[in-house]
């Protein structure tokens, strides 16, 4: 009893100060918004990369290509008809992620390829990085579906001319377009196409199509437990004033132990960061469309993991710091590293393999693991159960780190 | 001189402080280092992105053959397993659809490609149309994305000749024409030359944006430019106020009380604090630009834009400081005045940071972030090392001037009603 009287003092001291309890709660809650909206926000409305679109060459066939784009999954033309200049400007200043030029001059190039056997002119693509070879890709896709065209076209006059059979009457320009026409045709429904899926047990297919495309699903969990680290300077604090005010000797006079007094001032800390995920959690699944509720277990164990693990980090950072100044360079220091390291801020697919394998080992990125089988591939307690390992283990470790310094003590 | 005195007693005490020397040094290091590595190669120090490799669980359940040809679908499998792809796509065999299925789920691979058992039949032009299926995990993005556009250049490319031989057969039989096994070889045949790598050529040509290598060591340095840029505004504030809070330190120490005492006036008591941070500030700025030109080979700018940059982030960060410890009674409130609300306004100020790169950026998410100090301490630094005009970075910098005279006058006095 007298370690959950322990634990409702610290809870109290720490809700009496508005400024410590709103920054447990607006802060990552502005931050999932911002990092949200910064990468693009909930794109289920378009999520295609926006390219600015050249034609300086009016041909038939850049009309084509220019229609192919227009009709993409993966591009959407969000300029048209400006300037190159003003279009390379864009891109450098990431008003948009490519430009694609049409050259002057390639429908005619694409007309004479096979008969002369020059090459085509090619499209330029100006862009960097994986968005520039994005819309390289379905540029390219679109310029060799209409080569292809070319190819049956001009491959079939010139066998239909071989063997005497061009009709009486009609010329060879007119056969070449029809046959263009059929071949173009026949791309609306080739011999052999794509289907792409995901990986999700998401049962719903709103929840699916939602969390598929929605950056919250990653700033969401990134900044809960980002912050549920800097939470921990409001609560550390209280163990460093209790040894500065000599609280701590005092209640050491008392009948609790200090094992006692250490798991009444976990106890807060993890109901605390408990509380503020569970709030965030709520935020994200109300208004941010996130699917944590679709495995309620799978979420609610990953979100006492994290708590545990973020409080048993408090203790060892109240135990060890022995001022406010210290417990702030104590919590922001991990909050940032293990951030970063755990791919709270960018996806560490996006980083080097020898990168990843260090990162796998922090904390953070187990919690972001556990959160995204969850809220990305729809998976459950099985699923999430290497997450909750590594984080009790951690815990466990932290524990006993701060068990020592608070002996030491 | 007493001021100055003040000065030098807080600076030496700050430079003793291990907690000021970590937060004033170490960690805007240690994060940038920390993005070097996210975003570069470990060892070697190319200035290039690492494509990750991603493995593929390949389903070939192709049945039929193309005449003459043979299996499409062990065509397609070879190509992906394939020395010129080897960097980017490892393959792993599997017997069925749902065991390539189930190693996406178990994140066993990134990508499954499932090769469906008529895809020689649709490309002989027999049967119905067939379907590739990938399936792919939804946490990845690059990976599935890479071997996708492979996938499917290769799968256009065996369409088209299919559906190139299919009109120019099907123009002769208007025409016609006796369709001989002899003609139907020669068509094929002539799209198997057309296809050839001989006969391909690119239709496509990358070109970079303008300004991307500008001489700024590369897109690498660039962002580490932005990226160490954006930690050493975010900690030049934290400085700021830890320099001034020790008025309030030592307020709870006794020490000011006794000060107070003594003929130092008040002015020349907090003239000393705001010298010291100042002073302190030029420091920690000027080692960490230094540290970024040294060791990263950061470009930061023109030597003039840079230097009025700086001094713009060390009259902000200490007149920030001063109005913030205006507003707290004691150093406990500070732990989360400091702690959160510059961790708040930091990293809304350095969203610009954060956000480089990125095409779907909102405009208006650059607004946002001058809505606090730290945006406008960090917008010189970004117009230097974009080598934006003299005029603009003079403008920015007076918007600047203007935010510190306000912090500065309500800060001071504030101070002065509260000690004098």
């Amino acid at each position: 009893m007298r370690i959950i009287d322990l634990a409702l003092k610290d809870l109290r001291q720490i809700m009496r100060d508005r400024k410590s309890f709103i920054f447990l709660l607006a802060m990552p809650i502005v931050f999932t918004l911002l990092f949200g909206y910064a990468f693009g926000g909930n794109s289920t409305a378009d999520p295609r990369l926006p390219i600015g679109l050249a034609d300086e060459d009016g041909s038939e066939l850049s009309r084509q290509l220019a229609a192919m784009l227009a009709a993409s999954e993966i591009v959407r033309i969000q300029v048209d008809d400006a300037a190159v200049s003003v279009l390379q400007e864009q891109v450098a200043d990431e008003q948009i992620a490519a430009a694609i030029v049409i050259p002057a001059g390639f429908g005619e190039a694409m007309l004479q390829a096979p008969s002369t056997g020059s090459a085509p002119l090619p499209v330029t693509i100006i862009g960097g990085g994986q968005t520039g070879f994005t819309a390289e890709a379905e540029v390219q896709a679109g310029a060799a579906r209409l080569k292809s065209a070319v190819q049956a076209a001009s491959q079939s006059l010139e066998t239909t001319v071989s063997h005497d059979l061009l009709p009486e009457g009609s010329s060879r320009q007119a056969y070449f377009d029809d046959a263009f026409a059929e071949a173009l045709a026949a791309w609306e429904q080739p011999p052999v196409t794509i289907l792409h899926d995901v990986s999700s047990a998401l049962t719903d297919e709103e929840e699916e199509e939602n969390s598929r495309y929605s950056v919250f699903a990653h700033s969401s969990p990134g900044m809960m437990a980002q912050f549920a680290i800097a939470g921990l300077m409001g609560a550390a604090g209280i163990l460093v004033v209790e040894k500065k005010t000599k609280s701590l000797q005092r209640l050491l006079t008392t009948n609790m132990s200090k094992d006692q007094i250490m798991a009444g001032h976990f106890l807060a800390m993890f109901v605390l960061i408990f509380l503020q995920l569970s709030v965030l959690i709520l935020f994200g699944q109300i208004f941010l469309g996130l699917p944590y509720l679709s495995q309620p277990l799978a979420t609610m164990l990953v979100t006492i993991a994290t708590a545990f693990f973020t409080a048993s980090l408090g203790m060892l950072i109240g135990a060890a710091a022995k001022s406010q100044e210290q417990v702030v360079v104590l919590s922001l220091v991990p909050m940032f590293v293990l951030a970063a390291l755990g791919g709270a801020w960018v996806p560490l697919e996006f980083t080097p393999e020898a990168y990843q394998r260090i990162a796998s080992l922090t904390p953070l990125a187990w919690v972001m693991e556990g959160y995204l089988d969850i809220l990305v591939r729809g998976q459950g307690v099985v699923a999430v159960s290497p997450a909750l390992l590594a984080l009790l283990i951690y815990t466990a470790v932290l524990l006993i780190l701060a068990v020592w310094q608070f002996r030491v003590d | 001189m007493k001021a100055l005195d003040i000065a030098l007693k807080d600076m030496r005490q700050s430079f003793r402080s291990k907690g000021a020397i970590i937060f004033m040094f170490v960690i805007p290091i240690l994060i940038t280092v920390l993005f070097y590595f996210m975003f570069g190669r470990i060892a070697g120090g190319e200035d290039s992105f690492e494509v990750p490799q991603t493995v593929v669980a390949l389903a070939n359940l192709d049945e039929g053959e193309v005449p003459g040809i043979g299996s499409m679908g062990a065509f397609l499998a070879d190509v992906l397993r394939g020395e010129d792809l080897g960097d980017l796509v490892k393959v792993t065999a599997m017997s069925s659809a749902a065991a390539a299925r189930t190693a996406v789920d178990n994140q066993e691979a990134g990508i499954a490609v499932i090769i469906p058992a008529g895809f020689s039949d649709a490309l002989a032009g027999r049967g119905e149309p067939a379907e590739v299926e990938l399936y792919s995990d939804p946490t990845l993005t690059i990976g599935p994305a890479i071997v996708s556009s492979i996938v499917g250049q290769i799968v256009d490319g065996m369409a088209s000749t299919t559906i190139g031989v299919g009109v120019t057969i099907e123009r002769l039989e208007a025409a016609n024409a006796e369709i001989t096994p002899e003609i139907v070889q020669e068509i094929i045949d002539s799209y198997t030359v057309a296809a050839s790598p001989q006969q391909s050529s690119a239709l496509t040509r990358m070109q970079a944006p303008p300004g991307a290598d500008s001489g700024s060591g590369g897109e690498m340095a660039e962002l580490l430019a932005y990226i160490l840029g954006g930690m050493m505004v975010f900690y030049a504030f934290f400085t700021g106020a830890n320099v001034l809070n020790t008025i309030l330190t030592e307020q709870e120490n006794g020490t000011l009380q006794r000060l107070f005492t003594t003929p130092t006036s008040h002015l020349t008591l907090f003239s000393g604090k705001f010298i010291a941070a100042l002073i302190i500030l030029t420091v920690q700025i000027a080692v960490l630009l230094l540290f970024g030109y040294l060791v990263f080979h950061i470009e930061w700018g023109d030597p003039l834009p840079v230097v009025i940059a700086a001094a713009g982030l060390v009259i902000i960060a200490a007149t920030t400081g001063l109005f913030l410890v205006s507003l707290l009674k004691d150093t406990r409130q500070g732990g989360i005045i400091f702690g959160g609300l510059l961790t708040l306004t930091g990293m809304v100020g350095l969203f610009t940071v954060f956000t480089v790169g990125s095409p779907n950026t909102p405009q208006a998410l650059d607004t946002v972030s001058l809505l606090v100090p730290q945006g406008w301490a960090m917008r010189p630094f970004r117009q230097a090392i974009e080598g934006d005009a003299l005029p603009n970075i003079a403008l920015t910098f007076a918007v600047i001037l203007l935010w510190s005279a306000v912090f500065f006058f309500v800060g001071q006095y504030r101070l002065r009603k509260r000690f004098d």
